[in-house]
């Protein structure tokens, strides 16, 4: 027994060591950027970081504003393009970025990323305000499912590590970095990133299986919780600049509203399309993916830009 | 809990640990612990069900007990077929209600009767066909004397819900189990290594062959009216390699996780597609099942014994009642009914023994004839496999139609990706070439110097790690 446990642990920490090597020349994980909380209670990126990308040999940047993905800051308009992963869409190559996909289609427009994960919907508002003095964009093209709307209420649920509003008070509440050192350590080692991606036990795997449809995690839509919050946004943002992107799935009550409280709107339709999203484990969209929303977005965008 | 998830991972270990270091001493404790350990690994996926098992265990020890006291042939049918009954009782219900319902209500509407349709919203219980037949087995052969019940009600439970095999396999036999479970279990280390040797060819068939397979065998069948025949026939060899990599990988986690624990698990697969007729393919595929019907449903019936009808009928109801145990659709019941057809010339030239060896024993390569008959038997297996996995009996013959269309002979429409996974199943079949004389493909590299076989293994784990594909269920959970 003595002799078998002595060589499981060898073969067991040479695993580990080949997984990490492995891991890391074939980039089976993301490198994770590192964040900060800014005055406005932004979580941004450190700026100037780089890394690599899933299973690329090209590199991540962030730009100097904190932001991964395209700032294209040149051109007379510019749209902003707001969200959580599924914008800052770290798990395929930057040529899959809506913004990327969407300046192909409109040549005198800059696009300006600011994606996050994790952005709820009052966050996504709050970078609208911290992006109007920078770059004074034409429209802001905010993506959302039903998730990020309840995840904003700090009534509903408390997310510490989640800028929220509290209806009651009529208050934004700032977040705070969730275990920072634990997740430097996480994803500085790949083969425990790995695995934690891979299996994702006790992680709140909020896109694991979400491969079309975000569903609401029993989540029941509470009219009076979203006509405070449209309220709210109509009182203190620019709604009238402000598309809201909607995931497909979005429960129709939060379209509807929406629109009631002056916000152009975009339904996203996937049409059952399988093939949207990257696999059974992870839900954000695949390159194929941000192509199919991107037409869907410009189609809308052709009606609204004056050229 | 699923071998491949980080939950069985840390569950492993800690039952190793607490079987060998804290409950060695103690066989009733040891015996305890495997309960509690494999109600746990059940439970894990849904805790209810756990009263199935329960109930099925007390019923099956006391119908055991109280057979081997009964002397009164009618009553010792009443306490038979009280076994059977709520053993396939349970079985039918959850899984054959609603597919009898529907078709009862599709054959009175075809005769011009409205019957309102009541079907429930039933969940299958993860691997009750397993069980059910496992239990049945140990009541049928006290019945028939082969086995005297046992007193030990812990024993008996950790039989019935050893959770290397509780939910996919192998179908246990007690005369074959139930034993191990009375006698102290030592480690051996060559056995446990062999078992971790097991389970990481196991895993390997599972996460780079099945998953792999899945992602693509998937796309085709359920897109099939997109694709053409050529890659309509691709999409059916995926699927082919699927199964196998999927079902065959389970059972050799298993068999590899029992030996770790001391115990011995029947074999269940043995190479199926080096076979080289359907008699020999089903002497290699799922032979736990194949078995139990031979003994418990083909043999009663008077098997190969009587007339020619008698075998005819006596094969015709093993294959279809097996195919039935796979699912309650029809698309079962045809992939049973076409392996009995396939098995039906064998038998009436008396020449389903023929191959009882292993193919190319002791030579590198099959001969032309060998090679012919491998292929055709593959070939007619691949064509069963399509009725399998097809959603229904129209999907499978529009898809058989289009693979014998013109369009067999277009350029097939699969991803370039797809020629890498074409590649790892090259490979896995070279290995299993290689080792089809052993247990299972690996099991003779104990026989290579030390540097030789760890470069082997950390192979293996690096092609896991660069080519895991997309996490699939196994697909026997759903029987």
């Amino acid at each position: 027994m003595k002799n078998f446990i002595l060589r499981l642990i060898t073969f067991f920490i040479i695993t580990c060591l080949i997984g990490e090597f492995i891991i890391r020349v074939y980039k089976l994980t993301p490198d994770i950027p590192q964040r900060f909380i800014d005055e406005t209670g932004i979580q941004r990126y450190k700026p100037e970081q780089t890394g690599y990308y899933t299973k690329s040999d090209t590199k991540w940047r962030i730009n100097k504003y904190g932001w991964m993905g395209v700032a294209d800051t040149t051109y007379g308009k510019t749209i902003a393009v707001i969200g959580d992963s599924y914008i800052e869409n770290i798990m395929n190559p930057i040529s899959c970025n809506q913004g990327v996909i969407l300046k192909s289609y409109f040549d005198d427009i800059g696009f300006f990323e600011a994606g996050r994960s994790g952005v709820s919907f009052i966050e996504g508002m709050e970078i609208t305000k911290l992006l109007k003095p920078i770059i004074q964009p034409q429209f802001y093209l905010l993506y959302v499912s039903s998730n990020d709307f309840y995840e904003s209420f700090s009534n509903k649920i408390r997310y510490f590590d989640r800028m929220q509003i509290d209806l009651k008070n009529k208050t934004i509440l700032k977040a705070k970095l969730k275990n920072p050192t634990l997740k430097k350590f996480l994803y500085s080692s790949k083969l425990l990133y790995y695995m934690y991606l891979r299996f994702p036990l006790l992680v709140e795997n909020q896109n694991k299986g979400e491969i079309i449809t975000l569903a609401p995690k029993n989540n029941t839509f509470d009219q009076l919780n979203f006509n405070k919050l449209f309220e709210y946004s109509v009182n203190n943002y620019d709604v009238e600049k402000i598309i809201l992107i909607f995931h497909p799935g979005t429960q129709k009550e939060i379209i509807s509203t929406a629109n009631e409280y002056g916000f152009q709107t975009v339904e996203l339709n996937s049409e059952g399309d399988q093939s949207w999203g990257l696999g059974s484990h992870d839900g954000h969209w695949s390159c194929y993916g941000h192509s199919q929303v991107a037409k869907q977005v410009k189609t809308y965008l052709n009606t609204v830009i004056v050229q | 809990m699923l071998f491949n998830s980080i939950d069985f991972a840390i569950f492993l270990p800690i039952v190793f640990i607490l079987y060998w270091f804290a409950t060695n001493r103690n066989l009733k404790f040891q015996n305890l612990l495997i309960v509690a350990a494999s109600y746990l690994f059940y439970g894990w996926w849904d805790w209810r069900f756990l009263s199935l098992i329960l109930f099925s265990t007390i019923i099956d020890y006391s119908v055991g007990l109280r057979l081997s006291k009964q002397e009164n042939p009618t009553k010792r049918n009443i306490l038979l077929w009280t076994s059977i009954l709520v053993n396939l009782g349970f079985l039918g219900f959850f899984k054959y209600y609603n597919f009898f319902a529907d078709n009862f209500i599709t054959a009175f509407s075809f005769f011009g009767a409205e019957i309102k349709a009541n079907s429930l919203n039933i969940i299958l219980p993860v691997g009750i066909s397993f069980y059910t037949f496992q239990t049945l087995s140990y009541t049928i052969d006290i019945y028939k004397r082969k086995l005297e019940p046992t007193k030990d009600f812990i024993a008996f439970a950790a039989f019935v819900s050893f959770f290397p095999q509780l939910v996919a396999g192998p179908i246990e036999r007690a005369t074959n189990l139930l034993p191990q479970f009375y006698i102290k279990r030592k480690f051996e280390y060559t056995k446990a290594v062999d078992g971790l040797r097991q389970i990481l060819w196991g895993l390997f068939k599972k996460i780079v062959i099945a998953d792999n397979a899945a992602e693509y065998a998937n796309l085709i069948f359920n897109n099939s009216d997109d694709y053409s025949g050529s890659t309509l026939l691709i999409g059916a060899l995926f699927f082919t390699f699927q199964i196998y990599g999927d079902f065959s990988g389970y059972s050799d986690i298993a068999i590899g996780t029992s030996r770790l624990f001391g115990f011995d698990l029947m074999r269940n697969f043995a190479f199926p597609y080096f076979s080289r007729d359907i008699a020999e393919f089903w002497r290699r595929w799922h032979i736990s099942l194949s078995t139990w019907f031979r003994d418990y449903l083909y043999i009663p019936l008077g098997g190969s014994r009587g007339g020619t009808w008698i075998q005819v009928r006596n094969t015709f109801i093993i294959f279809v009642v097996s195919g039935f145990w796979h699912g309650a659709n029809w698309t079962f019941i045809v992939w049973g009914a076409l392996n009995a057809i396939y098995f039906l010339p064998l038998l009436l030239l008396k020449r389903n023994r023929l191959n009882l060896g292993t193919i190319a024993q002791g030579r590198y390569l099959p001969t032309v004839k060998e090679f012919f008959n491998m292929s055709s038997t593959f070939g007619l297996t691949l064509l069963a496999w399509i009725f399998f996995r097809a959603n229904n009996i129209e999907h499978a013959y529009k898809y058989i139609s289009e693979v014998m269309s013109p369009s067999f002979f277009s350029v097939p429409d699969v991803p370039q990706k797809a020629i890498v996974i074409w590649v790892l199943i090259l490979f896995f079949l070279m290995i299993e070439w290689i080792g089809r004389e052993g247990q299972f493909a690996i099991s003779h590299i104990y026989k290579l110097p030390l540097l030789i076989r760890w470069s082997f293994y950390f192979s293996i784990i690096i092609l896991m790690f660069v080519f895991t594909g997309k996490e699939q269920a196994f697909i026997y959970f759903q029987f």
